[in-house]
């Protein structure tokens, strides 16, 4: 599967509140040549992190988890498409099993896709192309 | 020794002499290594990657956290607990069902570094929990 050079120069945003979560994303970007890669471990930091590197290096792309402490995933994507009025830029969410149910809140919010925990090198690349669309 | 492919490591529980030295050795056979005493991110993340270690800094740490925190799939995890005084090491083991060996005192740092190393060749040789009796005993006729 190729990936476009528009998305392998995309800056990312992973948004877990797990560090390792956070790094073992960043390992399959970095692994498919992703090398401009930010993060946050909380809904809150990563508006705040969208907005500050809106005068710099605007962020193109977010990985988020779904539940999180301090501003939960579908918390961050309703604050990106209505209070920072990003109605483009792409979101994918991540989700475990277990909260499957609330992937329907996160389409009601505006994600552009979502992906299960665990996930496969095959299935992240398919969902980050198709988030990008 | 061969390398733990795709392992994650987790120590869990505060960190002394120990487990500095063995997270710069987990650091030189693996890329993931992190410290954490969450257990809903170690669940995850030894789901991810396919296999967890655990690395508890001590017994007691360890007795609490395998008490309070539960790990849905058991048989994922490796775990070695770092214990300074006392046997408690195999029956924690036997108790959470789960495949390890344990450090008596007094060891060296390097003596530590070095059943980590005899740890991880149980890891990479695929002995899951029900080879329990005979990791333990491995340990303790190596004593």
């Amino acid at each position: 599967m190729t990936i476009p050079a528009s998305l392998l120069s995309k800056h990312f945003l992973v948004v877990d509140d797990f560090e390792s979560m956070r790094m073992l994303v960043s390992d399959e970007l970095r692994k498919l040549g992703i090398s401009s890669i930010s993060y946050a471990s909380s809904g809150n930091e990563a508006l705040q992190k969208i907005k500050e590197y809106d005068q710099t290096d605007p962020v193109q792309y977010v990985i988020s988890d779904m539940v999180m402490e301090n501003g939960n995933g579908i918390e961050l994507i309703t604050a990106i498409r209505q209070t920072l009025n990003k109605k483009n830029l792409p979101i994918l969410m991540i989700t475990s099993k277990s909260d499957i149910a609330n992937v329907l809140d996160a389409v009601r919010a505006g994600v552009s896709n979502y992906m299960v925990k665990p996930w496969s090198e095959e299935e992240f690349i398919k969902k980050l192309m198709e988030s990008d669309k | 020794m061969n390398k733990p492919g795709e392992a994650i490591f987790y120590f869990v529980g505060p960190q002394n002499p120990e487990t500095t030295k063995l997270k710069e050795f987990a650091k030189s056979v693996s890329k993931h290594v992190f410290q954490t005493s969450n257990a809903e991110e170690i669940d995850q993340g030894s789901k991810q990657i396919g296999k967890g270690i655990l690395i508890f800094s001590d017994t007691k740490f360890a007795m609490n956290f395998l008490s309070e925190c539960s790990l849905p799939d058991v048989p994922l995890f490796k775990c070695l607990v770092i214990e300074k005084n006392g046997s408690y090491g195999p029956e924690i083991m036997k108790n959470f069902k789960l495949l390890g060996l344990h450090f008596y005192t007094p060891k060296t740092v390097s003596q530590c570094v070095e059943d980590l190393q005899k740890f991880l060749v149980l890891v990479e040789k695929e002995i899951s929990a029900d080879d329990l009796e005979f990791s333990v005993n491995l340990e303790i006729k190596g004593e």
